[in-house]
């Protein structure tokens, strides 16, 4: 469990929360989800990973893969903007490769650590999004919100990539672009997913809106709250999966005042 | 502050994902008399050992094939609930690879099916079961099976019911996964099993494995 809080300032913000999911809360395993949020210089980044079930070190791995992505795009964001479509996803999936294999311990794989990898990063009026195997990247912008990458499932929905897939590299999803318009970037784990995200439809549920909503009235600590609650109380209830979600949005001019923190 | 609750409404429902399950049976007339009351009885077990069983019931999708004689689509996937359980009887011969045929084309079909209507499925299974030798070509339908199987596409249990059923015709369906023979007339052990693995199997998450309950097995199979 966990809440990562955003700079409470004008300007992009970010809030999220993972929660350990009822099958693993039966088995007392530990949570896989992990989040993390981080602004460094001018570059906003949010990532998200979702530790492989079977995998005993899953949840390390997402951690490290979430850190070591943030870090590294933040540093690289503008050369992986200019990139040619080719090289990006080695750029940015090497480094977490590397840095899971430096966590290996005796008697242990690279596979132990295996998550996907979901990432949404700012800098001015440029974003960088990349996805690696299920979960749901998903976007506000003037019209609402929508769907930017779909979860990978290969075709089973409890088979998808993970960052130490050999194919990893071939499909980690980038998307790279000019805002537009864009003021809002979601990043949700499968388990939130299935109550966020609707397959049929491939749209994203009203409570996304609102939770985007959020930071118009409130702190980046009290939405951080507010996701934890929500995602432990309500979302983890209809998966056996662990629920983990992560936003960052746009706060043209002075936002609304805060109702209280 | 209530503004920061999130409400039902607000969220979606998906359907539950599905486990999409044949039953291939061999009803040819050597199975007449206890064999087949045996097999009938194991269905209706397993029918209502999913029932009762909160993950199984809304995730197992099962149809049903039988081969005696003449090949039978006797059961369409659907919700169990909705689901009669018919009755198997015996007679004629034994075209098991037709079967496994109808019973493959039957799994796409429902996939299809799935994808059309944004439901999200396991890997499918077959459970071929048969207490003699084949009395048509295999070879098509076993190499398609093996395919299958060897590219992760689907899981087979094949079982031998009786010392004269041909493990050999069933190995080649079944690349990976030896058959195994069913002690005695086991049929209710064994779909008591087979319940309790949909249950494992359709709450398994990304990155799972999902051994199967070697312990159980031993209660239904000869080892």
């Amino acid at each position: 469990m966990g809440i990562i809080i955003g700079p409470a300032t004008p300007g992009w913000q970010m809030a999220g929360a993972q929660v350990r999911g009822v099958g693993n809360l039966r088995r007392s395993r530990p949570g896989q989800d992990r989040i993390f949020c981080l602004r460094s210089g001018k570059v906003f980044i949010i990532t998200l990973a979702d530790g492989a079930g079977s995998c005993r070190r899953s949840g390390y791995g997402a951690e490290i893969a979430t850190r070591t992505v943030a870090w590294f795009v933040a540093r690289w964001f503008d050369k992986i903007y200019a990139a040619d479509n080719g090289e990006v996803p080695r750029m940015v999936l090497m480094p977490v490769i590397r840095a899971l294999g430096k966590a290996i311990q005796q008697g242990e794989s690279l596979r132990d650590y295996s998550s996907t990898l979901l990432l949404a990063a700012v800098k001015g009026e440029e974003f960088i999004v990349g996805h690696l195997g299920d979960g749901v990247v998903g976007c506000l912008d003037d019209h609402g919100c929508f769907v930017m990458s779909f979860p990978d499932n290969v075709e089973f929905c409890n088979v998808t990539y993970f960052t130490t897939h050999d194919t990893a590299f071939n499909h980690l999803r980038v998307i790279r672009g000019e805002l537009k318009g864009r003021k809002g970037f979601v990043l949700m784990s499968d388990g939130a997913a299935e109550s966020l995200y609707e397959r049929s439809g491939q749209r994203l549920a009203p409570a996304v809106a609102r939770m985007f909503n959020w930071f118009q009235y409130h702190s980046p600590r009290k939405i951080g709250c507010a996701v934890e609650d929500n995602l432990r109380d309500v979302l983890r209830h209809k998966t056996q999966d662990d629920c983990s979600l992560v936003l960052m949005r746009l706060l043209e001019g002075q936002s609304k005042e805060f109702l209280g923190d | 502050m209530r503004d920061l609750i999130i409400r039902q409404k607000e969220l979606v429902e998906n359907p539950t994902p599905r486990v999409p399950i044949c039953l291939v049976l061999d009803a040819s007339g050597s199975m007449t008399g206890l064999p087949i009351a045996e097999l009938n009885d194991g269905i209706h077990q397993f029918f209502n050992a999913v029932k009762n069983d909160e993950t199984a019931r809304y995730a197992a999708d099962i149809a049903m094939v039988t081969f005696g004689g003449v090949v039978k689509h006797l059961l369409d996937f659907s919700d169990i609930e909705r689901q009669q359980v018919p009755l198997i009887e015996a007679e004629g011969g034994t075209p098991m690879g037709e079967a496994v045929t109808l019973a493959l084309d039957l799994l796409e079909q429902r996939k299809q099916e799935f994808s059309d209507a944004g439901v999200d499925y396991y890997q499918p299974w077959m459970v071929l079961m048969t207490d003699g030798h084949p009395t048509d070509d295999i070879a098509v339908a076993s190499a398609r099976s093996s395919d299958m199987v060897e590219r992760r596409k689907l899981t087979v249990f094949p079982i031998a019911i009786g010392d004269a059923a041909s493990m050999q015709a069933l190995e080649q369906f079944s690349p990976k996964r030896e058959p195994l023979r069913l002690k005695g007339l086991a049929f209710e052990e064994f779909f008591e099993w087979l319940s309790m693995s949909v249950s494992r199997a359709s709450q398994s998450t990304p990155g799972d494995d999902v051994p199967l309950d070697t312990g159980g097995i031993k209660g239904w199979a000869s080892l």
